[in-house]
């Protein structure tokens, strides 16, 4: 919504959007935009060709009518150039320019036509010389303008008029190139941004280029903060009657404190090009000679340091009384604007709140506007951004975003306020933007005093928790992931063991299976040995036939099968002696388990036997 | 019975330990809510340094550096308490705001991002599916009258392990990585030597990670999500996992 704030009302022009501009800088916005217009130098006449332009499709067109001074700032009785310029429309008699204080003549007319993107476009350029006599800002007012019988207005221009200097280089140009310091104000307010003007002349016959390339002119001293510089203008100016070829640079001071602000010299340094002439070379005698006779096609190479004149301005400050809370040091002259997006929303969702502060004056000083307290928005601090609207930056538009979150059911967005100094007419301006409509559904949580964000459930979601800090606090194992957890290693190792486990125990029940019977006889033969030592006679008896038994079958792959010792000593390749032992004492044991024979065993007998049982085991 | 006993007075020790400070957790909160946000960071900065940590406790420490008007180091510990409950809504509806008023687009949800969040679930989905494999496979091979069961086991875990442990090898630790760090400049540039004077590569926004290849001085050298590698400052990114 466009700020409140009432503003005269314009006679019509065209629409460049300059009316939002001070009167004191709309002559400098004039000069700036004239770069693009004064080449009117290309004259085209001739009969055949105005036939032509009579019957030329852009003389249908809207008429374009454009006002611009050469200068927005000169000296007193030093004549500017004021150009008319009318396009797609046939004017013969000279447009009446009138205003005070000022002398306005006229200085002759051209034509041209212009083929552009196929369209031809024909205007005509009124010249006039003004000349001041006085010293101050004098306005030349909108010039009404007739054409088929609807009256059309020029843009009002202002120009600003100073003393002569005593120490100004333009008005002593006797030198080939020299600097001008141009300050169209001689006062301003802290904070308020000057635009100055640094014009370096140089003789059209001086090639000249900035040395080193792309360095821009510098002003020393304090005090005050200069804008950046957008690259230099060009153009040609008659000075005292001689035609200097014009490099113009432009930017803005800000002074800082209050006080009379002194500004030294501004120079730039630039490489020039001079011609030589065969009787006197150098330049001190260039002006001396013609400019036709006498030259040679030589060329002298020189670096110099081109200064201009010095200048001061009355830095005022700005006014105690009236000054506004809500104040934060903009200068200049603003309005304002805001927009909300989306228009329809719901209670915790954020929208975007963008208030934009247009106009001309110190946009870096220019701070976030004043959004009224409702406890229906949780306002977060805005993001902002400048877009320059001029190459200096002068004018601009801030646009600050504002996240705001509904904290319940709302119709409206906050209003805005924001309060600056206009340096015009020296007093603080506060603009206020009304509230936008706004369609917030949902259920309040203004009365949520802590919200659990542990629940799940859609309408209890923790919304705007941006401001409410949570009081519980949930265990948790920290950063480590499970592979840093000791648990998990061991975990995998009781893995890998109970994998190794039964593939051991399936080993073990192999084992056994195929092993079993052979360790039982192997206990077995111990058992056997230990009972030859017994005093039983059969037991020794038994235990030396079956020690047979299991010699044999230990020997055989096959340790399951069954065997009598008779048959164990008749398969085995023996020698006949042992054979014999060997079943005489199988046929003791027979006889006495089975016929019950009994013949006493000597303790020499037991000796025999042990030994032809080794003998026994001893054989392969 | 012994044993029970003392297994159950172990884990009421851990348990306990993991709340933390009460006191300082209190007192955090209170001085937050009192408006002094500069002793509750200090406070929440001391319960983090004991190591004893918490989604909440990250969140509440986002909250306070977002009243502190420190963006960077909000998107930052919100991001730290989404690193341990990835479903945490809060912490994810205030970077959310936080980034959208720093005028930051919010990151799309991309399913590699989405895996990041949960390594945890895919090592150890990974881990019980590979061990189920081997042992319904042993199982097979040494008793054949289990082989149905076997089958069964077989099916449903060797397809599981394979996308777990792909997973876990895509993502590593995710976002838990030690090595990983956010940006917590309003940008940053990554560039292609450690000076300033050096080509830029690429220029991060606040709340962007990247992975942290090695350091040198005041420099990281790091990898970023898009894979570009380069220098950027040390002190404008600070790592997810605090040290």
């Amino acid at each position: 919504m466009n700020a409140k704030i009432e503003r005269k009302t314009q006679p019509p022009m065209n629409a460049d959007g300059r009316r939002f501009l001070p009167r004191s800088l709309r002559g400098l916005f004039c000069l700036f935009e004239s770069v693009f217009y004064l080449r009117q130098s290309a004259f085209i006449g001739g009969f055949a060709f105005s036939c032509v332009l009579l019957q030329s499709p852009a003389l249908g067109a809207e008429p374009v009518i454009r006002a611009n001074l050469s200068v927005a700032t000169t000296t007193m009785d030093q004549p500017v150039e004021l150009q008319i310029e009318i396009q797609n429309a046939r004017i013969i008699d000279p447009p009446d320019v009138a205003a005070d204080h000022l002398q306005i003549d006229m200085a002759g007319q051209t034509t041209r036509y212009q083929v552009i993107n196929g369209q031809p476009a024909f205007s005509s350029i009124f010249s006039y010389l003004v000349t001041p006599s006085l010293e101050g800002s004098f306005s030349i007012p909108p010039v009404p303008i007739t054409i088929d019988g609807k009256t059309y207005y020029t843009n009002e221009l202002t120009l600003q008029v100073t003393k002569k200097a005593p120490n100004n280089p333009a008005t002593a140009p006797d030198k080939p190139y020299f600097g001008e310091l141009v300050i169209p104000k001689d006062s301003a307010f802290v904070g308020e941004p000057v635009p100055v003007e640094l014009r370096f002349y140089f003789d059209r016959r001086i090639w000249y280029q900035p040395y080193p390339q792309g360095q821009f002119p510098i002003i020393d001293g304090d005090g005050f903060v200069t804008k950046k510089y957008p690259d230099p203008v060009e153009k040609e100016e008659t000075v005292n009657g001689k035609r200097y070829r014009l490099l113009i640079y432009r930017t803005a001071i800000t002074g800082v404190h209050a006080g009379r602000l002194e500004l030294p010299s501004a120079y730039q340094e630039f490489l020039l090009h001079l011609p030589v002439t065969q009787s006197s070379p150098g330049f001190d005698d260039f002006f001396e000679q013609s400019p036709f006779g006498n030259q040679s096609n030589a060329f002298e190479r020189k670096d110099v340091k081109v200064e201009t004149n010095r200048g001061s301005i009355e830095i005022k400050p700005l006014p105690e009384t009236g000054r506004p809370a809500d104040f934060s040091g903009g200068v200049g002259q603003f309005t304002m604007e805001s927009s909300v997006s989306p228009e329809r929303n719901k209670v915790g969702d954020p929208v975007i709140f963008q208030v934009q502060v247009k106009g001309l004056g110190n946009f870096d000083r220019v701070q976030a506007p004043h959004l009224e307290a409702m406890p229906e928005w949780n306002v977060h601090s805005p993001v902002s951004d400048v877009t320059p609207l001029d190459e200096v930056g002068l004018s601009a538009i801030k646009a600050f975003a504002y996240v705001l979150i509904p904290q319940a059911p709302v119709t409206r967005t906050p209003s805005v306020t924001f309060s600056y100094f206009d340096p015009a007419t020296e007093k603080y301006v506060t603009l206020k933007v009304d509230p936008k409509p706004v369609s917030v559904s949902g259920a309040s949580i203004l009365s949520t005093t802590s919200p659990s964000p542990l629940s799940t459930s859609p309408e209890a979601a923790p919304s705007p928790a941006v401001v409410t800090n949570l009081s519980r606090f949930s265990a948790s194992s920290g950063f480590a992931t499970v592979r840093q957890e000791t648990w998990f290693w061991i975990a995998q190792a009781v893995s890998v063991a109970g994998l190794l486990g039964i593939g051991f125990f399936q080993w073990w029940r192999a084992w056994k299976t195929l092993h079993g019977p052979a360790s039982a006889l192997r206990r077995e033969r111990r058992r056997l040995y230990r009972d030859l030592k017994s005093r039983d006679d059969e037991s020794v008896l038994s235990a030396a036939t079956r020690l047979i038994e299991v010699d044999f079958l230990l020997r055989s792959r096959d340790t399951s099968r069954q065997i009598t010792a008779e048959e164990a000593v008749k398969q085995r390749d023996i020698p006949d002696p042992l054979r014999a032992r060997l079943l005489e004492l199988v046929a003791k044991r027979s006889d006495f388990v089975y016929a019950h024979r009994f013949s006493p065993i000597t303790p020499m007998d037991r000796i025999g036997i042990r030994e032809t049982l080794r003998e026994w085991e001893k054989t392969p | 019975m012994n044993w029970l006993l003392i297994g159950w007075l172990g884990l009421l020790i851990a348990t306990e330990n993991s709340k933390g400070d009460p006191a300082l957790w209190n007192q955090a909160n209170q001085e937050f809510a009192a408006g002094k946000f500069e002793q509750a960071r200090a406070d929440y900065l001391q319960s983090v340094a004991s190591g004893n940590v918490s989604p909440e406790l990250f969140y509440n420490l986002g909250n306070t550096y977002l009243k502190l008007d420190d963006k960077g180091r909000a998107v930052l510990n919100f991001k730290r308490a989404l690193a341990l409950a990835p479903g945490f809504e809060p912490a994810k509806h205030n970077l959310n705001l936080v980034l959208q008023a720093a005028g930051v687009e919010p990151e799309e949800e991309s399913l590699t991002t989405w895996l990041a969040q949960y390594p945890n679930v895919w090592m150890l989905g990974g881990s019980i599916f590979f061990w189920i494999l081997a042992y319904a496979g042993y199982l097979w091979f040494i008793w054949p009258r289990f082989r149905p069961i076997s089958k069964i086991l077989l099916a449903i875990a060797i397809p599981c392990a394979a996308v777990c442990l792909a997973i876990v090898f895509l993502v590593g630790d995710g976002v838990r990585s030690p090595e990983r760090a956010i940006v917590i400049n309003p940008s940053a540039d990554v560039r292609y030597g450690p000076a300033n004077g050096s080509r830029v590569t690429v220029t991060l926004g606040l709340g962007e990670s990247v992975h942290l290849l090695s350091e040198r001085g005041t420099w990281s050298f790091c990898r970023t999500d898009s894979g570009l590698v380069g220098w950027l400052p040390s002190n404008e990114i600070e790592r997810l996992v605090p040290r």
